[in-house]
């Protein structure tokens, strides 16, 4: 297949840090978090694309080959995930949704994350427990080459030539490594956000 | 690059993209673009200093402007009555002053910071006598952390390309070096000379294969590895004085991945 028509659009993301607290009846308040500052500069370069809406696929960081990918990004984005807010306003203009990641392998992650969750409660609250970071490091690493590989191939072998995809990922993956040789790699401009200001103060007067 | 207009304190941001968002209108301090595609591994390591000395010294620097200016209000509001204070405020409806740092390549900027302050809304601050140096300290530690993860990402991308490059034409030779059949056979590179994954830059350039990576290898790129490899030990010691952000993230991470799974799970109604 002729991939050179295939473009890319390569979002990196921080995790929604603050974004599952950030609870404000599904609408944007980008005054509560330095996330929601993230996502309005995210926003605002993607509209600056003009992609072709109707031929752009969205692979989305934790979205789960599933069948029920419309409903888990619109119960994400009830519960305040920004990230999945603006999915949902780039599909009613016209974009797709594709189902991106193993569900075995967000499985283990979420296993993985349980467990050192588990003993980080159970430890010393000042010190943590070094060994379980570093037992969970070692092993969400390789999760994460192999999620890496999974999904690489699904947006191999879902977007179709003349297509544009834009894929959501944190900044710990390594997918555009492996997708670099197969296709042309744009990166939407990093934007580093500071903490709101306007957050902390609203913080300090409650 | 569209810049972006931020005010701390003083400072709103911002052209939001939706209506949405423009009534929401943040008050943000310091959005940062990095322009990624114009960010070659020798601009990235201009950037790495860059910042280092940038936002240390400027940053604080700026803070302090912004923070002597709200004493000097807060000294101004005292000396004076209220409503002649509110009449000082509204004088100043209107007044504002920009700033804008752009690290540039060739014209094109890589970095830009716009800041845009009110003086209104800083005699307005320093009525209520809120001093931001700490809220300002966990900023930039956040700041640092976060152009960490991505300049380390962005240098191991650059550079693993350039040393596959190079491994490539070791491979089109006549005679393929015994160094780099064994790569090849560990599973390091690929037929292309590309690194595969489990291979990093530490084992090659300090590893078991220094010596021969050493010999092989053109005397540039080993010291552009080696810049490198020191850059991001140094960016590894910045990234790593927060014990707890690992822990922080897993806790987003597993909420995230809870509701996805619940939702996978969940019957239909009817």
């Amino acid at each position: 297949m002729n991939t050179n028509l295939r473009k890319l659009f390569y979002v990196p993301i921080l995790h929604a840090r603050e974004a599952s607290e950030n609870k404000q009846g599904g609408e944007f308040n980008a005054g509560q978090s330095a996330v929601g500052e993230m996502w309005a500069g995210i926003t605002a370069k993607i509209e600056e694309l003009n992609l072709p809406w109707n031929k752009t696929r969205i692979y989305q960081d934790g979205l789960p080959v599933s069948g029920k990918e419309m409903e888990i990004v619109t119960r994400l984005a009830e519960n305040g995930s920004l990230n999945h807010l603006l999915i949902l306003n780039l599909l009613m203009q016209g974009a797709k949704l594709e189902g991106t990641e193993n569900m075995d392998f967000l499985m283990r992650e979420y296993d993985l994350l349980n467990i050192l969750l588990m003993k980080q409660a159970g430890a010393d609250m000042s010190a943590g427990d070094p060994g379980a970071k570093a037992e969970y490091q070692a092993k969400s690493r390789g999760l994460l080459a192999q999620r890496d590989e999974f999904i690489a191939n699904r947006i191999k072998t879902t977007l179709q030539e003349g297509e544009v995809s834009l894929v959501f990922m944190g900044v710990m993956h390594r997918l555009d490594k492996i997708l670099e040789k197969d296709f042309p790699i744009s990166y939407v401009i990093y934007r580093i956000p500071f903490r709101s200001v306007g957050a902390i103060y609203n913080t300090a007067l409650k | 690059m569209k810049p972006m207009r931020l005010k701390p304190s003083l400072l709103r941001a911002c052209q939001p993209a939706s209506p949405a968002l423009r009534r929401a209108c943040p008050i943000v301090f310091s959005p940062i673009y990095l322009n990624a595609d114009k960010i070659s591994t020798e601009k990235l390591l201009a950037l790495y200093h860059f910042a280092n000395l940038f936002f240390p010294q400027m940053g604080p620097g700026l803070v302090q402007t912004i923070m002597d200016m709200e004493k000097h209000g807060e000294r101004l509001s005292a000396g004076i009555s209220p409503q002649e204070r509110q009449r000082l405020i509204g004088k100043m409806k209107g007044l504002s002053m920009d700033i804008q740092y752009a690290l540039k390549d060739e014209g094109q900027k890589m970095l830009e910071i716009s800041i845009h302050i009110v003086p209104g809304e800083v005699l307005e601050r320093a009525q209520h006598g809120k001093l931001d140096l700490a809220q300002y300290r966990q900023l930039r530690a956040d700041l640092n952390k976060l152009m960490v993860s991505l300049i380390e990402k962005e240098i191991r991308r650059r550079f693993t390309g350039k040393v596959g490059e190079f491994f490539q034409t070791l491979l089109q030779g006549k005679r393929v070096p015994s160094f780099i059949t064994q790569l090849l056979d560990m599973g390091w590179i690929n037929r292309k000379g590309q690194l595969l994954e489990d291979a990093s830059i530490d084992d090659l350039l300090s590893g078991k294969y220094r010596g021969q990576f050493a010999r092989l290898m053109p005397e540039e790129l080993i010291q552009e590895g080696m810049q490198i490899r020191e850059t991001i030990k140094t960016c590894f010691a910045v990234g790593a004085d927060d014990p707890d952000s690992l822990i922080q993230d897993a806790r987003k991470r597993h909420a995230l991945l809870e509701i996805t799974i619940q939702e996978t799970r969940r019957t239909p109604p009817g």
